[in-house]
């Protein structure tokens, strides 16, 4: 018993010592305070404007063989971190309308789907400080419909849209031209509609 | 303690699996669509064409003038263009005059052509017209072409 009373004395003594002991060293305390982390934001605007306020870009009629168009707009990163832009063609639909004589007449022969989206041969390509990028090659309308481009796993990454820092702007351009071709007839009164879809994905 | 061991890194791996896939899939973006882009093609119609003279049965004696007659309307307005073929079957043609004002006449002396019966074949295009959609007319009949008696 009086060896346990010695040892709790001991103890309790010791304790005391050091806690002394620590207090009385030299010391100071600097605190940082009200540290945060904000989120981030990737907002793409498409000539100035959000989805769906969009407007339509493309809306050409009375096309004829031999004509050609370029349109083009500003893809801007209005966000605060770096995204990379890509875009898709969707919903690529060959309208027949009506078939008139001259079409009968130089062979169409269905009334099903137009067929001037063989005709109709489109490139995608990129502008900044005067100079031009080529995305994608002229190929038929047909053939990129359901297909994306520009971005790093794009079905046509050949050529990538530079990457956008936040508010930082990039010109993206369709060429359109309605190639001359012996059977040109076969797409008069024809219409082709489609969607763009733009993307812009933060960047590493 | 073994199979503790292997159960502890099953879960380990599942978990950093899980945690990197929906890193993936986490990232911010943004979409816009713009919908109901379209080209639509214009529409030409057939110039109408209608050969007068020579339309069958006409005897034409070498050195003599025929007086080729037709008339041609565009309907969408544009201006023609007329060129005349000659042919001796209706399948092989021979251009005669190419590219000639659309006066509706044409004073023509047949003197290449060797003596038979022929057809003529006006066709009018208008010379502005990106699709060069043609309307054509040919003679009802065969006229003759003879040497002199």
């Amino acid at each position: 018993m009086k060896r346990i009373l010695l040892l709790v004395i001991t103890v309790t003594l010791v304790v005391f010592m050091v806690g002394t002991g620590f207090s009385a060293m030299f010391s100071d305390i600097e605190t940082s305070e009200d540290n945060t982390v904000t989120a981030g934001t990737l907002d793409l605007k498409v000539a100035g404007d959000d989805d769906p306020g969009v407007d339509v870009f493309v809306r050409l009629s009375n096309y004829a063989p031999g004509d050609r168009d370029r349109k083009c707009w500003p893809l801007r990163n209005a966000g605060t971190i770096r995204g990379q832009p890509w875009f898709e063609v969707t919903n690529l639909v060959n309208e027949e309308n009506v078939r008139y004589e001259p079409e009968i007449a130089a062979g169409d022969l269905s009334d099903d789907e137009g067929e001037l989206g063989d005709q109709l041969v489109a490139q995608w390509l990129w502008e900044r400080d005067g100079n031009s990028f080529l995305i994608w090659q002229a190929q038929p309308i047909n053939r990129h419909a359901n297909s994306s481009f520009g971005g790093p796993l794009t079905d046509y990454p050949h050529t990538l849209l530079p990457v956008l820092d936040a508010g930082e702007e990039v010109v993206l351009c369709l060429d359109l031209r309605f190639v001359k071709r012996s059977d040109n007839n076969v797409a008069q009164s024809d219409r082709v509609r489609f969607n763009i879809v733009f993307h812009l994905d933060q960047a590493e | 303690m073994k199979r503790l061991l292997l159960g502890w890194f099953a879960l380990v791996l599942a978990g950093t699996l899980v945690a990197t896939s929906s890193r993936m899939e986490a990232i911010f973006s943004d979409v816009v669509e713009v919908p109901e882009n379209a080209v639509v093609a214009d529409v030409r119609s057939r110039p109408l064409v209608e050969l007068f003279s020579p339309n069958g049965g006409e005897i034409i004696y070498f050195g003599d003038e025929v007086v080729v007659q037709w008339r041609a309307v565009d309907p969408d307005g544009l201006r023609l263009r007329v060129s005349l073929w000659v042919s001796q079957d209706g399948v092989e043609w021979k251009r005669v005059v190419k590219r000639a004002k659309n006066t509706g006449f044409y004073r023509w002396r047949p003197r290449k052509l060797s003596p038979g019966s022929y057809l003529l074949k006006v066709v009018a295009v208008a010379r502005r017209d990106p699709w060069r959609v043609v309307g054509e007319d040919v003679s009802d009949g065969f006229w003759e072409l003879r040497e002199d008696d």
